[in-house]
């Protein structure tokens, strides 16, 4: 089987194109580093992404707190992070790192902070 | 009364905060960084994707975290910073007029470095024609919205243009449980980069309607439909290709041009191509003294190289105030066939220069060449060019020979 890939690692977007079997790639051309390769073999057996997003803040200078997971989680669980984290509010004040939800949805995954508030009135 | 201070740095976003620590770096002892908003970071704070920081930390930061190990260099070189301050006059002397909650403000510097940033373009909300019902805006305002004040614009969601910011905001919408019915491009090819597409449109199933346009926006009060058709070879609507779709908001995505009112009203002077000063090797403008860095400049599309360049720049103007004048530039840099803009756009001293441009269309195994009057001094051939990703090459001018014209040619 050929599949053509966009690695989505660096801004270089190296187009990848395989040829597999089953799912073990027995050719791969395209790639321009050897991270190409360990991401194609991840998007053909458990695509993960990395997760961005906010969290309402309580009693904070900011509305918001801007939030990463700190592992990528397979991509189908984007959506029920998400929703998931809809539920949540962090307790200003917050510092750069904080986990503000740990382990979400028992995936080893943490929610951390990825801007400091300090403690204010929400303007 | 008016101020004093050796160094002014307008605009306190990622190149402003670069441009500060170099130049304390480099021995200037007085320096003002002055901001608009109410925190520092500029653009940075709205960006909560990630990907930044990969040349410089070899991580891939959001931008926040990005954002706050410059804010932290410039806290802890004890850079003096006035925040929700607008400057709302420069002139050609180096005064500035500055407005804050403290009230006016005029201060005079030795040197001032321009990094404004860059605004959305709007000019294809004004072409196209309808009704102007609520529901229509562009991709970085929804983005303050949604990633800082906590506000969704809408429910279901058109995205024309398929620059960086509407492909990540077409992700960001979908997350926050919008509906995004799809991103449309007039060209035949997208705007922002392929990982973008990978991870923002196909992951979430978001079409991507390529030679596609907005001709019309429907709704009286808020926005209920536009309709959409092709775009034929010539850029022309293609006839019986019109339907309609119906959302409630439609984001734009047009592209980005450098903030340039205030060097405008200085005298400084504009490069059309770019939309920003026309700059030397230095970073500075045709006023000696006035510097400009980051996207003021030219749009950039990588933080990393902003933040390089920027910091050269504060070194430069830190070099400035220590000798009191500049070299005056000697070269013309010139985009020719093929290249939508070179920066710099003069050369003002020999050594190694590193030039920065953008192809004007995608293309495979091109030549760049770059000409020093008649002779060939640099030929590199590229795999693949793409107008989203700015090429930059280092070329040797060990002389320069005054009036000589360097051209950037794609073959
Ligand atoms: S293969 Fe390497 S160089 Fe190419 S996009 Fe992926 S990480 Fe970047």
């Amino acid at each position: 089987m050929r599949k053509n890939l966009t690695c989505i690692i660096c801004p270089l977007s190296c187009q990848i194109r395989l040829s597999c079997v089953d799912k073990d790639i027995k050719r791969i051309e395209g790639a321009l580093c050897s991270k190409g390769r360990r991401y194609a073999e991840k998007e053909l057996h458990c695509p993960t992404r990395s997760l961005t997003t906010t969290l309402e803040v309580i009693g904070g200078e900011q509305r918001l707190v801007s939030v990463k997971s700190d592992q990528e989680l397979p991509r189908e669980l984007l959506m029920p992070v998400m929703r998931q984290l809809a539920k949540l509010k962090a307790q200003a004040p917050i510092k750069i790192g904080q986990v503000l939800a740990a382990d979400i949805l028992d995936t080893g995954v943490n929610i951390v902070a990825t801007r400091p508030v300090s403690k204010g009135d929400n303007r | 009364m008016q101020l004093k201070r050796e160094l002014m740095v307008i605009g306190g976003g990622p190149a402003g905060l670069a441009a500060a620590v170099a130049a304390r770096r480099a021995g200037v002892r007085d320096i003002l960084l002055i901001e608009r908003e109410d925190c520092l970071g500029g653009i940075l704070n709205q960006c909560i994707h990630n990907g930044f920081g990969r040349e410089i930390f070899k991580e891939s930061l959001t931008g926040p975290e990005y954002a706050q190990i410059f804010i932290e260099q410039v806290q802890l070189s004890d850079i003096e910073c006035w925040t929700g301050t607008l400057v709302t006059e420069l002139t050609a002397g180096k005064r500035i007029i500055a407005a804050n909650s403290r009230g006016l403000h005029r201060i005079c510097a030795q040197a001032v470095i321009l990094s404004m940033g860059c605004r959305e373009r709007t000019r294809a909300a004004v072409d196209i024609p309808g009704t102007r019902p609520a529901g229509i805006y562009t991709a970085g305002v929804a983005q303050n919205f949604i990633n800082l004040r906590n506000l969704m614009p809408g429910k279901r969601f058109i995205i024309l243009g398929s620059g960086d910011i509407g492909l990540i905001m077409a992700r960001r919408l979908t997350l926050e449980g919008a509906e995004v019915l799809g991103v449309l491009e007039k060209l035949p090819y997208p705007g922002g980069l392929p990982r973008n597409i990978t991870q923002c449109l196909e992951d979430f199933n978001i079409p991507l309607y390529l030679k596609h346009t907005v001709t019309d926006i429907h709704g009286k009060h808020r926005v209920s439909g536009v309709s959409i058709a092709k775009v034929g070879p010539r850029g022309g609507i293609l006839p019986g290709t019109t339907r309609k779709l119906a959302c409630d908001t439609l984001l734009l995505s047009v592209g980005l041009i450098p903030e340039n009112e205030l060097s405008k009203a200085a005298g400084i002077k504009l490069d059309r191509l770019t939309g920003g000063p026309l700059v030397d090797e230095t970073g500075q403008t045709n006023i000696p003294g006035i510097y400009a860095c980051g996207n003021v400049l030219h749009v950039y599309d990588i933080v990393d190289q902003l933040t390089k360049e920027a910091e050269a720049v504060g070194r430069a103007a830190a070099c400035y105030i220590k000798a009191g004048q500049s070299q005056l530039p000697l070269l013309r840099v010139q985009a020719g066939s093929g290249i939508k803009y070179v920066v710099p756009q003069q050369i003002s001293a020999p050594g190694k220069r590193l030039l920065s441009f953008r192809v004007d269309t995608p293309g495979q195994n091109k030549y760049i060449v770059i000409k020093s009057g008649r002779k060939i001094i640099k030929r590199q051939i590229k795999q693949r060019v793409n107008p989203p990703e700015l090429i930059q090459l280092e070329v040797n001018l060990p002389e320069l020979s005054p009036g000589n014209i360097i051209k950037v040619e794609l073959k």
